[in-house]
């Protein structure tokens, strides 16, 4: 007896689970599919302000590796005209075709003077701290002036709650004297510990190394280098009560800026090279969750441009920061809207794993729009069109349930899963 | 009776299981000696910066191991029953179907787990000799999925060896392999870590999914 109430309630039980497992695997697999035959994505729009015309100038992915070369005014460009209005960008392009030394805006510049002042920077929602897997382990490294080749430390070091630790990597132990030195000369600067937030580039493939800025627990920023194996600290002024997301070194030869500080607010400053003074950005409405972030300095403008998966927009600024012109540019829908109202038809819930903004899964329930009504409603019909036709019956709530959610998946999944007949 | 469904599954999988386990460690084994010969032949920061900054999983080679386990398990309980029909006659002992199937899946899950249990062991070894402790946790997050794959291998095919019906068993088919095909996609370290908790909800599911196909050999498709 006890067997039969057993069956009795894992039978249905089972059902369910199949179906909802059917249903998952359904949602993420078949939208995947209609992508990879109806074909999807496109390339960002590049935006570009353009020191010839003074204003925005942008290429745009058509698909098919076929672009599109516009400027605000909605005036279209040939792939070399557009270039040429990018001196500063395409400059190795001109100086082949021997059109430097340039004058623009009253001054001459050669390839030497391009080179020398062009810095680029992107900063991409997916690598900010919290959005990519991170072990918090870097490499700190030693700044000898006598040598000219960035040796990669033997020490990476780690933050407790009560020390700057370096671990040595020949014998994966503590290495307790630097451990002693840096802990100390932080404590003496008044180090607040653990580190909240640490940036810098583990890597030797740079000009140079500019260390690590480190945040206390209180929010102070320190910058923290190790030259001929000393611990040199600088306790900055920054504001403590920045909330900071991410801090992003960057070494250039320029070196006008340490790097970029991104608060989770959506502002985002430079760290000027003598002062450690911060510079706004102007990137009003920049969600560093979802938008990537783009400087690029050359010798007469700083451009700031914010990606999201809806528009591109630019902000052309002077030397000194000051914003002299904006531009907004939708991006394009990547299918056609007889494509799109298909796929809302056929697919009311759709389940993604990965996201252009993270680094790792992200699990993610997208729904469908206006057009998934009219699937769903079908799908229905469909269903009760087969059970009539079938057994004269109608459906039960563990059919409907799954169709009235997620339309013709959900059928898939009933029609697949449904109580078979008894075999003779 | 529970004992002797045991006993009986046991005997059914020891050689299987024990090939498995042989294999699983054979692998943990190459990957410590791939690791060694790593620090000896190259800078030891450089392998610490390729595990830590370049996301290199040295382990990655063993992916498909826990799937394929679990699939050799699943073969090993089920096929021999399914082909000689002893299944039905099992189905007819004085012991309720579902609470035979559920010791039968505990059997193969339980020798599933021992072999995860070991990788997971002898890879934390290997790397807590030579990497700090946030490399060899990041490890078993990073693996994580992939037991979860070699359950859910074991289960499903578990669940499309009983399904009586072609259709219903391509059906089954697809969606387990989907779900395992998600399971195998991270890249670098730590990749599906936010979705576990998720993982970790529905692998009950998938377990409790294996009765319907039960109920349905056991009625002869109904």
């Amino acid at each position: 007896m006890s067997g039969n109430i057993l069956s009795r309630i894992l039978t249905p039980v089972s059902r369910w689970s199949a179906t909802i497992l059917a249903v998952l695997a359904l949602i993420f697999l078949l939208p995947a599919i209609f992508d990879k035959v109806g074909g999807s994505g496109g390339d960002e729009p590049l935006l570009f302000f353009s020191p010839l015309l003074e204003e925005f100038i942008y290429q745009e992915s058509l698909g098919g590796h076929q672009f599109l070369y516009r400027d605000e005014q909605g005036r279209d460009y040939s792939r070399q005209e557009f270039e040429d209005q990018l001196p500063f960008v395409y400059f190795r392009n001109l100086e082949r075709r021997n059109l430097l030394p340039m004058t623009i805006a009253g001054r001459a510049f050669d390839t030497e003077a391009i080179a020398a002042d062009r810095q680029g920077l992107e900063i991409r929602a997916r690598h900010l701290r919290g959005h990519h897997p991170r072990i918090d382990l870097y490499p700190l490294f030693n700044i000898d002036p006598a040598v000219a080749m960035m040796r990669f430390p033997v020490e990476m070091f780690r933050f407790t709650d009560s020390a700057m630790e370096f671990l040595n990597a020949d014998y994966n132990r503590l290495d307790r004297d630097l451990t002693e030195m840096f802990t100390n000369t932080l404590r003496e600067l008044g180090f607040s510990f653990p580190a909240t937030v640490i940036g810098g580039r583990a890597t030797n493939l740079k000009p140079f190394d500019d260390g690590y800025f480190i945040r206390d627990a209180v929010g102070r920023i320190f910058h923290v280098k190790r030259v001929l194996n000393q611990p040199e600290v600088v306790a900055t002024d920054i504001d403590p009560s920045l909330d900071v997301l991410d801090i992003i070194v960057n070494e250039n030869e320029r070196r006008e800026f340490h790097g970029v500080i991104i608060t989770h607010r959506g502002e985002a400053f430079l760290i000027s090279w003598d002062d450690y003074r911060l510079i706004p950005l102007p990137v009003q409405g920049y969600d560093p969750a979802r938008m990537d972030l783009k400087l690029l300095i050359d010798p007469l403008y700083r451009t700031v441009t914010v990606s999201s998966d809806k528009s591109v927009f630019g902000v052309a600024m002077n030397t000194a920061y000051e914003p002299v012109r904006r531009f907004e540019l939708s991006r394009r829908e990547a299918s056609s809207p007889w494509v799109q109202r298909m796929r809302g038809f056929l697919f009311p819930v759709e389940l993604h794993l990965e996201s252009p903004w993270r680094g790792q899964a992200d699990l993610q329930i997208q729904l469908g729009g206006p057009w998934s009504i009219g699937g769903i409603l079908t799908a229905l019909a469909v269903l009760l069109l087969i059970r009539r036709g079938r057994d004269k019956t109608l459906p039960g709530l563990a059919d409907l349930a799954p169709v009235a959610l997620t339309g013709f998946i959900g059928l898939l999944a009933v029609l697949f899963l449904q109580p078979g007949r008894r075999a003779s | 009776m529970i004992r002797s469904i045991l006993l009986k599954e046991g005997l059914k999988l020891r050689w299987v299981f024990l090939a498995a386990l042989a294999v699983n460690v054979g692998f943990c084994v190459k990957v410590f000696l791939d690791v060694r010969q790593q620090m000896t032949t190259e800078h030891a920061q450089m392998v610490w910066y390729q595990a830590i900054h370049l996301q290199t999983v040295f382990q990655y080679q063993m992916r498909h191991l826990p799937l394929l386990t679990g699939l050799a398990l699943a073969a090993a309980q089920f096929v021999p029953e399914l082909l000689g029909r002893r299944m039905r006659i099992a189905l007819h002992l004085p012991v309720a179907r579902e609470t035979m199937l559920a010791w039968c899946l505990l059997a193969g899950l339980g020798h599933l787990l021992v072999v995860i249990g070991v990788v997971a062991g002898l890879t934390h070894l290997t790397m807590a000799r030579y990497f700090p402790a946030e490399v060899s946790c990041s490890s078993l997050a990073t693996m994580a999925p992939w037991y979860a794959a070699g359950m859910l291998g074991y289960l499903g095919a578990a669940a499309l060896l009983l399904e009586p019906k072609w259709p219903r068993r391509f059906f089954l088919g697809l969606v387990f392999g989907t779900a395992a095909y998600v399971l195998m996609i991270g890249r670098g370290y730590g990749w599906f870590t936010p979705a576990l908790p998720w993982l970790l909800a529905a692998l009950p599911l998938v377990l409790l999914s294996v009765f319907e196909p039960g109920r349905r050999f056991h009625q002869g498709g109904a």
